[in-house]
């Protein structure tokens, strides 16, 4: 047995075992290939599996069920509120303020970060308003955010762009600010005029640096999101969180933060399946996933 | 008194390393009629070497660098001599390395013919013409074909971005891909990234590139400086077969100087910085391919490695170029 361990450790090695050993050893390289292709999906099932484990210790034998409520307690509760679509509807509201915030943020970033980043007196003339502003996170922005649009969607859709504004944007002009000077000297041996330079050579070249952005703005719009509806809103999300603690629901409570956890988590898969799918080729310099 | 011994000694021997360290008006003046005696003392011909005297009138040269000077940093403090009177013509279909230390303006100097960046006095002209900012007919090669070449676009499509935004009429397109990417021998990676290609591959891509749209002048700024030995021999080979084939003319900056001597037609030596000049124009007269190991070959490589001793001295850089 010991010397088929050997063996077996050095086939996986990578080195042309002997034939003769091949046919007995078979089942163990095979069980090592096993383990090489699903390494990381039960390893990251294996992480969940004993969070969930510690977190059922910590509430049964360390703290009062009640403060932290069991998993199973926990995915008890859940399982009404998603038949019978309540917290999908919450989902939902928070979900298109999300993407109304973060794509008009996102389209208003761009537009100026590109001009920013090319033209060095608009620079000069705007950076050190965007240095002080972008201190102002969306969390600070909510009490002047409901005196001036109320506590409607506008409110949400304001904060959410604000937050992700000036991520994408600083983003955006340290890209196109980077387009390798070489890259854009060769264009214009080639031939290519100065709108030519900027639309072909330096928008592509700066794609990794906003996408980047990109990602980092959707994250922190899930974070900003939340504050925002807990403080001034009658739905979504942040909503069920403020009116599940008001009536001392821990359950709920968890019900909603766990959401976010597997929202934000999704959110961010989809975001990369789309820029593999369809920027790939401007991202071969900058690995994504 | 002082003042006068400065300019006599910066007439008679073209000392340039004169540093400022009070900013007094006195000693401004003293440098404005320093940089005055320098100037003068371009006409000395054994500081300064014209190269193409013995060449008849008729023939003008392809490029005419004349008296190019090229400052950097503010008017008075601050400012850096690159380049202090380079004059050089390159005739038509030759092949000329640029040889120097480091930091000795070759690639300023390339940058400037390419139009790239503007002499501070003095001027380039190609046919005659004065340059006055990047054209058509110069192509430059940069040293790392990563950052030179489009990586989001495949080995195809770098080469038809030069097709495109030149206007050549679509129907031809295929054909010039075709034969530009056979010619670098990269027709079988036609739909490749960049980042999928090796460095010598991507450099051969960045020639196609530039070669299609067939420029007059192909400007190379140490292309081969980044791949290693065994790759730089080959592509030294491969860009003489095209030289030969296409019968453009190519300005080759190196700090390598069996590249230089592997390579060229005429070295144009460069002083080290600041302050460079050429300091002498070598012709090489030997058949190609050369050999580094014939005789010949290796006491020419002694010779210019002994013109460059004492600038090498200078830039402390001792290290001595490797025969590759």
């Amino acid at each position: 047995m010991a010397e088929g361990a050997g063996a077996a450790n050095v086939s996986r090695g990578g080195q042309s075992s002997r034939v003769e050993a091949r046919s007995a050893l078979s089942h163990m390289i095979e069980s090592g290939r096993l383990w090489k292709r699903y390494r990381t999906l039960s390893l990251s099932a294996a992480s969940v599996g004993l969070a969930f484990l510690f977190w059922h210790v910590l509430s049964t034998y360390l703290f009062n069920p009640f403060l932290i409520p069991p998993p199973l307690e926990v995915i008890r509760t859940a399982i009404p509120m998603i038949v019978s679509g309540e917290i999908l509807q919450d989902v939902a509201i928070s979900m298109t303020r999300v993407l109304v915030g973060f794509a008009t943020g996102c389209l208003a970033a761009v537009t100026l970060g590109v001009l920013l980043g090319r033209m060095r007196l608009l620079h000069d003339l705007f950076d050190p308003i965007i240095e002080l502003l972008r201190y102002l996170s969306p969390t600070a922005m909510i009490p002047i955010a409901v005196i001036w649009f109320g506590i409607g969607e506008m409110s949400k859709y304001f904060l959410i762009f604000w937050g992700t504004f000036f991520i994408v944007l600083i983003n955006t002009i340290a890209g196109v600010w980077r387009a390798p000077i070489a890259r854009q000297r060769a264009a214009e041996c080639l031939g290519a005029g100065k709108l030519q330079i900027f639309i072909l050579v330096v928008i592509p070249s700066a794609a990794p640096y906003i996408v980047t952005g990109m990602r980092v703005a959707m994250a922190s719009s899930f974070m900003s999101i939340i504050p925002a509806e807990i403080l001034a809103a009658d739905s979504g999300i942040g909503y069920l969180l403020q009116r599940s603690s008001m009536l001392l629901q821990t359950n709920r409570i968890f019900v909603a933060l766990m959401t976010i956890c597997v929202l934000g988590f999704a959110v961010d898969r989809v975001f990369r399946l789309i820029v593999d799918r369809v920027l790939a080729r401007y991202m071969s310099f900058v690995s994504v996933t | 008194m002082g003042l006068c011994w400065d300019l006599y000694s910066a007439y008679s021997t073209g000392e340039r390393r004169f540093k400022m360290r009070d900013s007094s008006v006195s000693l401004v003046l003293k440098r404005s009629l320093i940089q005055l005696a320098l100037t003068l003392s371009w006409r000395d011909p054994t500081v300064c070497s014209r190269s193409d005297q013995a060449l008849p009138l008729v023939h003008q040269p392809l490029l005419q660098v004349n008296q190019v000077r090229k400052v950097y940093g503010g008017p008075v403090h601050d400012s850096y001599v690159a380049l202090d009177g380079i004059n050089l013509d390159i005739r038509k279909g030759e092949f000329l390395c640029l040889l120097g230390p480091s930091g000795c303006g070759k690639s300023t100097l390339l940058n400037i013919v390419a139009g790239f960046e503007a002499a501070t006095t003095g001027s380039v002209s190609f046919n005659g013409v004065p340059i006055r900012s990047a054209g058509r007919e110069r192509m430059m090669f940069f040293q790392d074909a990563g950052s030179a070449l489009f990586p989001w676009l495949t080995v195809e499509e770098n080469v038809r971005f030069g097709l495109r935004v030149r206007k050549v009429p679509k129907a031809d397109w295929n054909q010039v891909i075709e034969k530009y990417l056979r010619m670098v021998d990269l027709d079988a990676h036609r739909n490749k990234f960049p980042a999928q290609l090796s460095g010598g591959m991507r450099q051969r891509l960045q020639i196609a590139r530039g070669l299609a749209v067939e420029p007059a002048v192909l400007l190379m700024d140490e292309p081969f400086a980044a791949l290693d030995a065994l790759t730089r021999r080959r592509m030294h080979a491969f860009l003489i077969e095209i030289w030969q084939r296409t019968g453009t003319t190519v300005v080759f900056v190196t700090h390598d100087i069996a590249e230089a001597i592997t390579l060229a037609d005429r070295i144009g030596m460069m002083s080290v910085g600041p302050g460079s000049v050429i300091t002498k124009v070598i012709d090489i007269e030997l058949a190609r391919p050369r050999d580094l190991t014939n005789p010949k070959v290796a006491e020419l490589f002694h010779q210019i490695e002994g013109l460059l001793a004492p600038d090498l001295a200078r830039s402390e850089l001792h290290a001595t170029p490797a025969l590759s």
